[in-house]
């Protein structure tokens, strides 16, 4: 069988304000998860584990180092081996190329010809899901259409203003696709796009070089967006699995929780389908004598002196004695001092909270403490929201 | 840190490990599990790394293909750049008939064109089979400066103990003037580590000339050493004074993975300048759901834990239902613990079953073990 049917372009996620300050130096791509992942390495491990073996990948320039950092040169993903390669592009390089009156989807054009493939996937990083994209060029085969997009019969509740809903005829064509916000009813369950596609490579690189004579949007997305009401031009293939869109910071941290419940955090982590990550050499995680962890997830080199519970540590913190963490997501290296609490928040990585000190955010308002803080003092919601 | 190849290591890793019993059946002993995330050997594939060896070849003999796995390309630990690389020395067959290992010695000996092709000036010979941490480059520096031969790193043994080992005894300056196997009677507690270095050309002399003769040179402890000493060689001991342990045997396995749970237990694993690699598995976060009660314990990736944990380690992908207690015992990888399982005192071996409400104990006096793979008891079918 010929393996390599398909290429990939990753297209990571601009629209990230609302998950600031999180998003403030790495793109949506790489926003840890689950105590060991990025959200990157579900759209990876999905292009990998379907063979493809010639990925190119969409960043924010100004955010690049920190995808550069996960990734490596992508021997984890074994996209280092012969005949496989990542391809770096910028979000700004078509932007600025378009404003100059150059041909600006070149770049990707170059990358689809090079990797001789008949069939493209295009995904986006803001979905979190574990898609079989080897099931999804199989429907797409069937058609006789050149694109195919994925989507999810979503509730209204779990859609952001700027997300797209789909609608079809009859027969499986698309022939609507519009912003929710648009929307004159935004009650119910959508037909929510997942910003996953596969197109037909000869058709993709013919509607790429005519658009860019003809002022189309230049971000690949919003191309293939404007693309696929066209009549008898695009199928919809329905992903049925575990999905969480990540738009926002609740949305963040519902899709972090979601995974103590171990129905969803099988569907997404223990399909036939691994997710892979960059590999790190850590100790096992200690939990002393005094430690009382309960439904929580956490990587290795932890060391748990104190209470953990309803929680996700990721490697390399300390949870000192007689600190509390509850409902909280702590990313890697933080360290909460003794007599510590923290309920409620997001602990971006190297976050020391001093002993003592306790930081409480509710369920409605989950605090956020930025990157490499030091926290000396009481942090709370409440507070937050008088002040 | 030694800047070019001055020095190849070879790691003697085809020993059975007989008493390990169960737990060598199917692998090696430098296979065998230890303290969660690692196997025995990444010490000392760690070790050479971490003191600027850039070539290891591993000798491996008795059953290999786990071991094989583990270390692959040596990607695990950085031995897969231009200028370094790991290489795995099974027997092989010849015009000259089967090339099998007779014993340590005769191992160096049949791999003698391997040798050669890296050319090294000295060769580290490890055993596959301890766990510390050493760096060999200051030990290389002694046997420069010391004009050695042969340099042999030593222990101080508490005196109790050093009929069970072989004891090296020292002139003044370090030399050695004797070795004995398990003395009846020791005059010193230098106990042998298994750990030499040779200056190659002269190795490689005495290995070539007795081999043409006869087999009379097949093992380092029993032939090599004496005939050194005998034949006036400059050889030396190398005092290492770390923590140390041979875990040849299910007690002493047991206890090494028990003092690894202590904070201060001489190992220093969170120091980062130190770091023991190993082959990471591709897993989930470990989970502790509502059920579960974990001291003074270590769990890694992969695991699943609703029961009581206590004074324990467990491995790789390792799950233990509701109800279930584990208490001074060591897991390794793939085990799946049933419910209302009572497991103290034991060692469970990769991928065994141990179905609902089995318990297994070792008792005060002794480690129970289950091997790699068995299944104990009844298992439910509700998954």
């Amino acid at each position: 069988m010929k393996n390599n049917q398909m290429c990939a372009i990753i297209v990571d996620e601009l629209n990230d304000d609302a998950l600031k300050p999180l998003t403030n130096e790495r793109p949506l791509g790489t926003l840890f998860f689950d105590c060991k992942y990025r959200l990157i390495d579900f759209e990876l491990s999905s292009v990998v584990n379907a063979g493809i073996r010639n990925v190119q990948l969409i960043e924010d320039e100004d955010k690049v180092r920190s995808v550069f950092d996960h990734l490596g040169g992508g021997r984890e993903w074994g996209l280092d081996a012969i005949g496989s390669y990542q391809y770096v592009n910028y979000f700004q390089d078509s932007e600025n190329k378009k404003a100059a009156g150059e041909k600006y989807f070149n770049n990707t054009i170059e990358f689809l010809e090079k990797s001789h493939t008949a069939y493209t996937v295009i995904m986006g990083t803001r979905m979190l899901c574990n898609l079989n994209l080897r099931a999804a060029l199989k429907i797409h085969k069937q058609t006789d259409k050149p694109l195919t997009v994925i989507y999810s019969r979503t509730d209204a509740d779990e859609i952001a203003a700027y997300d797209n809903i789909l609608s079809f005829d009859s027969l499986g064509n698309v022939i609507t696709c519009d912003e929710f916000a648009k929307l004159s009813d935004q009650t119910g369950i959508f037909n929510l796009s997942m910003n996953v596609y596969i197109a037909d490579t000869r058709w993709l690189i013919d509607a790429l070089r005519k658009g860019q004579q003809l002022d189309a949007p230049a971000q690949l997305d919003d191309f293939l967006k404007a693309q696929l009401p066209k009549p008898g031009l695009a199928g919809g293939y329905e992903y049925v699995g575990y999905l969480q869109n990540i738009y926002d910071l609740p949305s963040y941290y519902q899709a972090n929780k979601d995974m103590l419940d171990s129905n969803k955090m099988n569907e997404l982590l223990y399909t036939n389908q691994r997710i892979i990550t960059r590999t790190r050499n850590e100790v096992a995680t200690y939990y002393d004598r005094h430690a009382k962890v309960k439904n929580s997830h956490l990587a290795t080199g932890c060391d748990i002196y104190g209470t953990v519970t309803d929680s996700l540590i990721s490697r390399r913190s300390v949870v000192d004695p007689k600190a509390v963490v509850t409902n909280s997501i702590v990313m890697p290296n933080a360290r909460i001092g003794h007599d510590a609490e923290v309920h409620w928040a997001i602990l971006d990585k190297n976050v020391v909270v001093k002993p003592g000190v306790k930081i409480v955010g509710t369920p409605d308002n989950i605090l956020v403490v930025p990157k490499d803080t030091r926290v000396e003092a009481n942090l709370s919601s409440t507070e937050e929201e008088a002040n | 840190m030694i800047m070019n190849d001055e020095m190849l290591g070879i790691v003697l890793a085809g020993g059975k490990g007989t008493r390990l019993g169960k737990l060598t059946q199917n692998q090696a002993k430098p296979a065998v599990p230890f303290g969660g995330r690692y196997r025995i050997i990444d010490f000392t594939m760690s070790n050479c790394v971490n003191s600027g060896i850039r070539n290891i070849g591993v000798i491996t003999q008795y059953q290999p293909l786990v071991l094989d796995r583990h270390i692959g390309n040596g990607a695990s630990w950085g031995l897969d750049r231009l200028d370094s690389g790991v290489t795995i020395l099974q027997p092989y067959s010849s015009p000259d008939g089967s090339k099998w290992f007779a014993g340590t010695a005769h191992a160096i000996y049949q791999n003698i064109d391997y040798i050669d092709s890296i050319n090294p000036k000295y060769l580290l010979v490890l055993s596959g089979d301890h766990i510390y941490k050493m760096d060999y480059s200051d030990m290389l520096q002694q046997h420069i400066d010391n004009g050695a031969s042969l340099t042999v790193a030593v222990i101080d043994v508490p005196w109790e103990d050093a009929s069970r080992f072989g004891i090296m005894n020292t002139d003044e300056h370090d030399r050695i003037t004797e070795f004995v196997e398990k003395p009846a009677e020791p005059k010193s507690n230098h106990a042998s580590m298994g750990i030499y270095i040779f200056n190659w050309a002269r190795l490689r002399e005495v290995l070539v000339n007795n081999f043409t003769k006869n087999d009379n040179m097949l093992d380092f402890g029993k032939n090599v050493i004496p005939y050194y000493l005998d034949s006036g060689e400059p050889v030396y001991a190398y005092r290492f004074s770390g923590y140390w342990r041979d875990v040849g045997t299910i007690m002493s396995l047991w206890q090494a993975n028990m003092e690894f749970l202590e904070p201060n237990n001489g190992l220093n694993m969170q120091d980062r300048s130190w770091r023991i690699n190993s082959r990471s598995p591709l897993a989930p976060p470990q989970m502790l759901t509502d059920t579960a009660e974990v001291s003074q314990s270590m769990i890694v990736d992969g695991c699943y834990v609703a029961g009581k944990i206590q004074h324990s380690i467990l491995s790789a992908n390792v799950r233990v239902k509701e109800g279930s207690q584990v208490i001074d015992s060591m897991i390794m990888p793939g085990a799946s613990i049933g419910r209302d399982v009572t497991i103290r005192r034991a060692i469970i071996g990769e991928n065994a079953v141990i179905g609902d409400g089995v318990t297994i104990d070792g008792g005060d006096d002794d480690i129970a073990v289950v091997g790699n793979g068995e299944t104990l008891g009844g298992t439910s079918n509700e998954e």
